[in-house]
């Protein structure tokens, strides 16, 4: 059976969530296309969101492309093109 | 002050059971680093299914009077046995014993370990909570003040004994400190030991999911690429190490190295990122404190694991410090060879690099199969281009996770 599908809305949600809970900061909406680091994230609490997105879409990210995950737009248009 | 002497060295890695094996196997190019069957991997969870194992050492590998002093639950640890055995190859290779007999508060001991007897943990979490055993030595064997105690013990060491963490650079820190403590007259000779013997199928587990590891499942021994275009992350591999350092006035022209100078820089603003501005300040201070211009350094040893990151502010740092120069001084990383051993690389590395600048041998580069344009340090060489080279001063690169960054400038004896 194939996986459900999700909304990029929905995906938005998701990576907002995680990045709360491994981190404790919220993002507004304006700032989802802002740089993750200068947001207050560092490269382990990068690692676990994308872990737990991971785990929660069941998909598997190459680590190649984790330097692109720069900002919740980066990240949402990669998991998206996997969902796809 | 008279700098120190690196009188004695002890070595186990996944090439080989001490530093005759590990040398024959550097030159073979036959690194031991295979698929991992020691312990079970959760397969459909994880993307890499290879390191760097030390193979378990049978009880007869430890000479006869040191093995009787060792209890069933030593026995039982690769941590432990893996240490007793690298210091008495060191103790026995710089003939210190003795000397250490002779008056045992001189010398002294600093076991270095990134994870510690983290194998031990995880067993006495197990026992614990699964099987509910109480077994007060797996509490006391996860201390890491046991190995040092337990070393001391074993080698008759009366002087300072204790234990170093700071990640990868661990096995460096305790050389300086062990370098401070004989210049300081303390002691007249520190023991070194460095031990990371810590993956199973938990810790396997988890650096996988840190990211960082190379995928190339189908070529392990090829897989630890530092400075090469198609590198895809580092290489994870268990090791010990052990230096015996004395006084150079108390040991006359033997030894295998002397310590001129050892650099550090500290701070991290991302824990698994190494800062270039304080890797060159690092680089910097060892050269300032060994009193070598950087025209005297001849080989450098790099510390690049193979990730772009690492590797191309490690080339930008050098260029820095030694400007043209830069591109003629040969650059090997030996983790190209041995993987990232963890806490213990500037015993297991430092190793192999002493043993070139002895023999004049500088390594022909491993694991490069494409040129990355960004790094313009000499890490392309030809060995054949320095058949005829002496190598008098070596500079050791060391750096790694939670913001160490450190140098040394060795020397030939």
């Amino acid at each position: 059976m194939s996986k459900p599908k999700i909304t990029r809305e929905e995906l938005i949600e998701k990576i907002v969530a995680a990045i709360k809970k491994v981190s404790g900061i919220s993002i507004a909406p304006e700032k989802y296309g802002d740089n993750l680091f200068a947001l207050g994230l560092d490269s382990i609490k990068a690692i676990q969101v994308v872990n737990m997105l991971e785990d929660e879409l069941d998909l598997m990210i190459d680590d190649a492309h984790l330097p692109k995950f720069t900002s919740i737009n980066a990240i949402a248009a990669h998991f998206d093109s996997l969902n796809k | 002050m008279q700098p120190n002497k690196i009188t004695g060295i002890g070595l186990l890695t996944a090439a080989g059971v001490g530093c005759e094996e590990n040398y024959c196997n550097f030159t073979a190019r036959n690194s031991g680093i295979c698929k991992v069957t020691r312990f079970e991997l959760p397969t459909a969870k994880v993307k890499t299914d290879f390191a760097g194992l030390i193979k378990s050492l049978p009880n007869e590998a430890l000479p006869p009077e040191l093995l009787q002093m060792l209890n069933s639950d030593d026995l039982a640890q690769d941590y432990v046995k893996a240490a007793v055995y690298v210091t008495a190859e060191a103790i026995k290779d710089a003939g210190a014993a003795e000397k250490i007999s002779s008056d045992p508060r001189r010398t002294g001991l600093i076991v270095a370990s990134s994870l510690g007897n983290f194998l031990n943990v995880s067993e006495l979490v197990k026992d614990y909570f699964m099987k509910e055993l109480y077994k007060i030595t797996s509490l006391i064997h996860g201390m890491n003040s046991y190995l040092p105690s337990r070393l001391g013990s074993m080698f008759g060491v009366a002087g300072p004994c204790y234990f170093v963490s700071s990640s990868c650079t661990s096995a460096l820190n305790a050389i300086l400190q062990a370098d401070t403590l004989i210049k300081s007259g303390i002691v007249d000779r520190m023991l070194v030991c460095a031990v990371d013997v810590c993956l199973e199928t938990g810790t396997f587990h988890l650096w996988n999911k840190i990211r960082v590891l190379s995928h190339r499942n189908e070529s392990p021994q090829t897989a630890c690429r530092p400075y090469c275009k198609t590198r895809d992350g580092i290489v994870v591999s268990e090791a010990a190490g052990c230096f015996v350092i004395e006084r150079a006035d108390a040991v006359g022209a033997r030894g295998h190295a002397t310590i001129r100078g050892i650099g550090m820089a500290n701070g991290a603003s991302d824990f698994l990122k190494p800062s270039p501005e304080l890797l060159e300040a690092a680089i910097r201070e060892a050269l300032a404190l060994a009193q070598t211009p950087s025209d005297k350094i001849d080989f450098i040893a790099g510390s690049a694991s193979g990730s772009p990151h690492c590797d191309h502010m490690e080339s930008e740092a050098i260029c820095r410090i030694f400007g043209a120069r830069a591109r003629e001084i040969p650059l090997f990383p030996y983790k190209s060879f041995l993987g990232s051993t963890f806490g213990t690389q500037a015993l297991s590395e430092g190793a192999f690099a002493i043993k070139t600048m002895n023999d004049n041998l500088v390594p022909e580069p491993l694991n490069i199969f494409e040129r990355d344009e960004r790094v313009a340090a000499n890490a392309y060489y030809k060995a054949a281009d320095y058949s005829s080279y002496h190598i008098n001063n070596t500079l050791f690169v060391n750096y790694g996770f939670a913001g160490n960054h450190m140098a040394v400038v060795l020397e030939k004896c």
